[in-house]
């Protein structure tokens, strides 16, 4: 009988009680000022490393700044990581391992860390409540898709520049002016994590069948998903129990976000489709461009025509599932493996991809992102404004940056006992699978310098050497806003108002199931009665400004 | 009920008789009374009471490093968010649509389940429908979506797969098409909530002494007029009481039903958005937990005000009946 | 009454309609996860597989440990919160249920007001780590659940009406003192309440994922509830990060088997429905309801 609903927050008996509610902030004045004095009463509460903390913060600096005179060893200090991670049976001893490396390699930072996943089901509940009640960690995951910016307004983060400065030297290095992209108003206050600046999109196909009816893959040389449609009707023609084309949005997801719009924020962006030199900055919704009802007609037809599954937008679908139960021929507006010499139209084998499924599995490439802002802010890691010793974070921070055998610990485990190496690639040890190892995970793309990770046996030993020739390739392209951030305060309610309108009607197209002659001036009316004009002149406003301020 | 009352009011007022007028001697005279209250009392008071500051945070902008007291004051702003657009007057018609709704045919249905199983004649039978049809009330929310995606899953569900296909007709989208849905849920309700409303019902069905159904046979009644004249009146404080309840929450929505039961297809949203999954999802937008804390407040004053005022009708038809 | 010995079969009709309704989804489950993983691809959900297959439950028994130790968690969270629980809401319901209680009636609103308005979830977990300091301990999934304003009533309303006051009178003419009264007189005369509401509160605290997930990090407290909503939640919560983040969800490896998650939810049902049907005959005695005013 006793239910606490999520998410909802309660309310007083103004009228009935108030003794009672007086009462009850009697008691609570001490709990809240916990919160307001986060930093001091943290000092408190915790024992013994938070006395050390002011000596230990100064000790810090000491030894960096004078370096070779930093004799005097920093005081312990235990730096609390918080990501997102599956349930690992051996974090323990992973941990332990990753302590003994830093005090044999590093003893003069004199530090431990602390691993504390969160699972990824609950991980924005619990990160919120923990901030929220001032706990004491140091590092955290966390992405623009994933509450930053509302971490960064609402100061749940510290301002990391100075601190990069200072025992960030390897940060800087890898990164330069990507860092750039978790700035909000000016200051940093997330380290992006070395990884692909950006990912293919475009279609994934069964070999077999692709053998089997001789399908000739040149055509798709053009980019254009429409050329895509005699090798549906080839399919759905022969093979009646095979869906030709499943996918999670069709080409109005990824492919048509990345091709065709610089996004800047919602359905608001750049439209890069628009020749016009004078139009390359002019802000404009989406949904209005003559490309998405293009390619929102053709998946409409696509659906009539039965190309395409019904369930596409069905929560929980997975269509992989339906290619590897051979119910399904084409996975359409999925990312796709990076390879070596990646370009539009050319097809090369899928190898993790057709590791897992256990069948050949061919991709297209129909579209490469350019280097868009958003991405720079995909994955950070932040310091919490309630570390104790901001300084010890960043220098750990730092080792991930340049230490492979740190990274190595954190992705892969302990050698020997979590994987072993074959021909310098991660396998497993003998005996062993993925569910009995005791640790298990892919979090490369949440931590340090992904590039000085190891390989898994089955995925191209080049893998990275590909992803540092794919993001020349993105940089090479670089979108014209690049650095520029959306503020979103000013339009904060539009853009909730916005975000509701779009879930109603995004699935639908994107699932081809709606009318977008019928039903898409339905939806850009809603947009508009939704504020979506206020949001379209607020951005232009901000990109006229940041023009006139870079000089663009 | 009525009965028990009586006495108990005869035995107070023995008591009272025997307790003396100063109210420090009658305060220690019951401390036993006390003792045994006090645990609950202090519950309460920790589970419900102390977290009441929250309401607080409706009004603020909350800010980490500043926490709950220090956060500057933001007066009505993160109430805001509900009046964007018009979408929140749908929001709020289905809210208590659907409320109304269950309410009324989960009662009507409640209460005949009741009469019927009192009808039963076979009591090992009677217990076994009870025990399965309150089965569902037990299950978690997220184990009902699963059921329910069993038969809604539009390639693989049963629907689908075992009965529009098997005859012909092609399978439905159910997560896309809206005007399924208050059907669906409605059936979802009724399903997990009926057989707990019957079981409450019968316990006073039970409870009715014999000698009314006796007397009334002697009179001629037939078991219509049994029904209606005797067993009906018996349930009605019950089925005001639990009326009242339901309306005190009538602004706030079941979210498991609503959120996970669709499994929060954004397709549905005309036909099955209701405030909770609206602040939920202008949570997964904005990320801003205020929101949530305005729009709780918002529900629970509108919920007050609606038990309060229906309460005080209540009172002035039949005062026995209120709530308190 | 002789001439309506027998049930009328269109009631009988009814009833058993009405009991299949409600245990076929349970079953479409059970048969689910007995599929093999193939079938389910090919020929979807049906009340008869058309390959059985009990992969599941060796998965299920092969990662015995966490959800054998979820489970120790679930039933030893459950015992000791029923009984505590039952103690304590029944002592203020005696409380309640004496006319001579001085303030009761405002005691009485006291317990009401909670149930008209609750706590915020912040405000809620600050009292709980900053207060009581009960994170990640067994007392944050007991505490929560203990006293609940619904309950207090329907017991008060039991020891009002069915039990007589000259009971409780005549012993304390003998001398008894309330606590006496309370224990050796009230408690043995109230086991249907008592039956209700602990089958009420078994299910609360069986079926409680939420304050798992709001209070404990460490996975040795998880509880079987939260352990079962994790997996169901990952494979969902997975997806959309695969979409944002644009990475294989796949490569995550937390999705996990259409008949692996059906599995775990009958594994989540079967104690309820087994300590049920035990507890099932208390109900109707036991479920009086009367108005908070008493």
């Amino acid at each position: 009988m006793h239910s606490i609903r999520k998410g909802s927050m309660l309310a007083s008996s103004l009228l009935l009680s108030f003794a009672l509610l007086a009462a009850g902030c009697g008691n609570n004045g001490n709990n809240g000022s916990t919160g307001e004095n986060a930093g001091q009463t943290n000092n408190q509460d915790a024992n013994q490393p938070a006395n050390d903390q002011a000596a230990g913060n100064n000790q810090a600096a000491n030894a960096n700044s004078g370096n070779a005179g930093a004799e005097k060893p920093l005081d312990p200090y235990e730096v609390v990581m918080i990501y997102p991670d599956g349930k690992q049976n051996d974090l323990a001893a992973v941990q332990t391992a990753m302590n003994d490396y830093l005090q044999k390699t590093y003893p003069q930072m004199n530090m431990t860390v602390k691993l504390n996943p969160i699972d990824w089901g609950a991980y924005t509940d619990k990160l919120n409540l923990m901030m929220s009640s001032g706990e004491k960690f140091d590092l955290l995951w966390t992405a623009n898709w994933m509450n930053f910016e509302t971490q960064v307004n609402k100061g749940a983060l510290l301002p990391l520049d100075e601190l990069v400065d200072q025992y960030g030297p390897d940060i800087k290095s890898v990164e330069g002016d990507l860092l750039d992209g978790a700035k909000r108003k000016g200051k940093l206050y997330g380290i992006h994590v070395h990884q692909e600046l950006g990912n293919p999109q475009g279609i994934a196909l069964r070999k077999d069948l692709v053998d089997k009816y001789h399908i000739d893959l040149a055509p798709l040389a053009s980019g254009e998903f429409k050329d895509l449609e005699p090798i549906l009707k080839t399919i759905k023609e022969n093979e009646p129990s095979v869906t030709p084309a499943v996918g999670p949005a069709f080409p109005l997801g990824a492919y048509f976000g990345s091709g065709s719009m610089e996004s800047i924020i919602g359905p608001v962006g750049l439209d890069q489709r628009d020749t016009n030199a004078d139009n390359t900055y002019k802000v404009v919704d989406m949904y209005e461009t003559p490309r998405y009802m293009e390619l929102a007609k053709l998946t409409h037809d696509w659906y009539k025509a039965g190309y395409i599954n019904k369930d596409a937008t069905t929560p929980g679908v997975d269509i992989w599932k339906k290619i590897q139960a051979k119910t399904a021929f084409a996975a359409i507006g999925t990312d796709l493996e990076i390879v070596k010499d990646m370009a539009i139209g050319k097809p090369s084998h899928m190898d993790g991809k057709s590791a897992q499924l256990g069948m050949d599995i061919i991709q297209v490439p129909m579209n490469i992102d350019r280097l868009h802002t958003s991405k720079l802010s995909a994955t950070l890691q932040a310091i919490s404004q309630t570390s104790k010793d901001p300084a010890r974070a960043m220098m750990l921070l730092d080792l991930f940056y340049k230490d492979a055998k740190l990274l190595t610990l954190f992705n892969y485990g302990v050698e020997g006992t979590h994987y072993a190496l074959n021909n310098g690639q991660i396998d497993l040890p003998q005996g062993k699978t993925k569910d009995n190892v005791g640790f298990y995970h892919d979090n490369q793309w949440q931590l340090g310098n992904q590039m000085l990770n190891f390989t898994r046996l089955g995925e191209d030993p080049n893998k990275y050497q590909n992803y540092e020739q794919f993001n020349e390739m993105v940089k090479s392209q670089s979108s014209p806003i690049i650095g520029f951030v959306f503020d979103s305060e000013p339009v904060k309610n539009e853009l909730i108002a916005v975000g509701k309108v779009q879930s109603t009607y995004d699935p639908g197209l994107q699932s081809g199931q709606l009318d977008p002659e019928k039903d898409l001036p339905k939806m850009i009316d809603k947009l508009k009665a939704a504020g979506l004009d206020k949001i379209i002149s607020e951005a232009q406003k901000q990109i006229d400004e940041w023009r006139a301020a870079n000089g663009k | 009920m009525e009965i028990g009352k009586q006495r108990a009011t005869a035995a107070a007022g023995e008591w009272g008789s025997r307790t003396g007028r100063n109210p420090l001697r009658k305060l220690w005279k019951y401390r036993a009374l006390w003792i045994l209250a006090l645990p609950g009392i202090l519950l309460l008071l920790v589970n419900n009471y102390l977290p009441m500051f929250g309401v607080f945070l409706a009004f603020k902008d909350f800010n980490f490093s500043r926490g709950i007291w220090g956060s500057a004051w933001n007066g009505l702003d993160n109430f805001k968010f509900m009046f964007t657009t018009n979408d929140i007057w749908y929001t709020i018609a289905h809210t208590i649509g659907y409320n109304l709704a269950f309410l009324v045919i989960n009662t009507v249905l409640s209460v005949l389940v009741a009469l019927l199983l009192n009808e039963v004649k076979n009591r090992a039978m009677s217990k076994f429908y009870q025990s399965t049809m309150l089965l569902p009330h037990f299950i978690s929310m997220v184990v009902v979506a699963y059921l329910a995606f069993g038969f809604f899953n539009p390639e693989l569900g049963f629907i689908n797969k075992s009965i529009l296909e098997p005859m012909g007709r092609e399978g439905v989208s159910w997560y896309m098409e809206p005007q399924y849905w208050p059907y669906i849920l409605t059936v979802v309700n009724i399903w997990k909530s009926v057989g707990f409303g019957s079981i409450i019902y019968l316990a006073t069905i039970v409870g009715i002494d014999k000698e009314y159904y006796e007397a009334a046979m002697l009179d001629g009644a037939g078991k219509w007029k049994q029904m209606t004249k005797i067993t009906l009146p018996f349930l009605i404080p019950v089925i005001i009481i639990l009326t009242l309840l339901a309306i005190g929450r009538i602004f706030s929505a079941d979210f498991g039903l609503f959120y996970q039961v669709t499994m929060n297809s954004g397709m549905l949203k005309s036909t099955t958005e209701v405030i909770d999954t609206y602040v939920y999802s202008a949570l997964l937008v904005s990320g801003d937990t205020n929101l949530a804390s305005a729009a709780g407040l918002l529900q629970s004053v509108v919920g007050f005000i609606l038990v309060v005022s229906v309460n005080m009708v209540v009172k002035r038809v039949s005062n026995d009946n209120s709530l308190f | 009454m002789l001439e309506h010995n027998r049930t009328n079969p269109v009631i009988t009709i009814v009833f058993i309609l009405g009991s299949l309704a409600c245990l076929i989804p349970f079953w479409l489950i059970l048969m689910v996860s007995l599929s093999g993983q193939n079938a389910l691809a090919k020929y979807g959900y049906s009340f008869w597989p058309r390959e059985f297959d009990l992969v599941a439950y060796r998965f299920l028994i092969h990662d015995a440990e966490p959800i054998l130790r979820s489970f120790g968690v679930s039933i030893l969270v459950t015992v000791i919160g029923t009984a505590v629980s039952l103690l304590v809401t029944s002592a203020l319901a005696f409380s309640l249920s004496r006319q001579d209680f001085p303030y009761r009636g405002a005691v009485s609103l006291f317990v009401l007001i909670t149930m008209l308005f609750g706590g915020g979830l912040l405000p809620w977990y600050l009292v709980y780590t900053k207060f009581l300091h009960l994170q990640n301990t067994l007392f944050a999934l007991i505490v929560p659940g203990l006293l609940g304003a619904f309950n207090v009533f329907i017991i008060r309303t039991y020891f009002t009406t069915s039990i007589p006051p000259s009971l409780i009178d005549s012993a304390q003419i003998d001398g008894a003192s309330e606590y006496r009264t309370y224990f050796n007189i009230i408690i043995p005369l109230s086991l249907p309440v008592l039956a209700t509401i602990g089958l009420f509160t078994i299910v609360g605290y069986w079926n409680d994922w939420f304050t798992s997930l709001v209070f404990i990090n460490t996975d040795k407290l998880y509880n079987l509830q939260y352990f079962l909503y994790n997996t169901l939640m990952n494979a969902q919560y997975l997806q959309s990060v695969a979409d944002k983040a644009h990475i294989d969800a796949a490569s995550l490896q937390v999705q996990p088997l259409e008949e692996l998650r059906m599995a775990m939810a009958i594994i989540a049902v079967l104690p309820v429905a087994l300590v049920f049907p035990f507890l099932q005959k208390y109900f109707v005695k036991g479920l009086t309801i009367g108005a908070v005013k008493g």
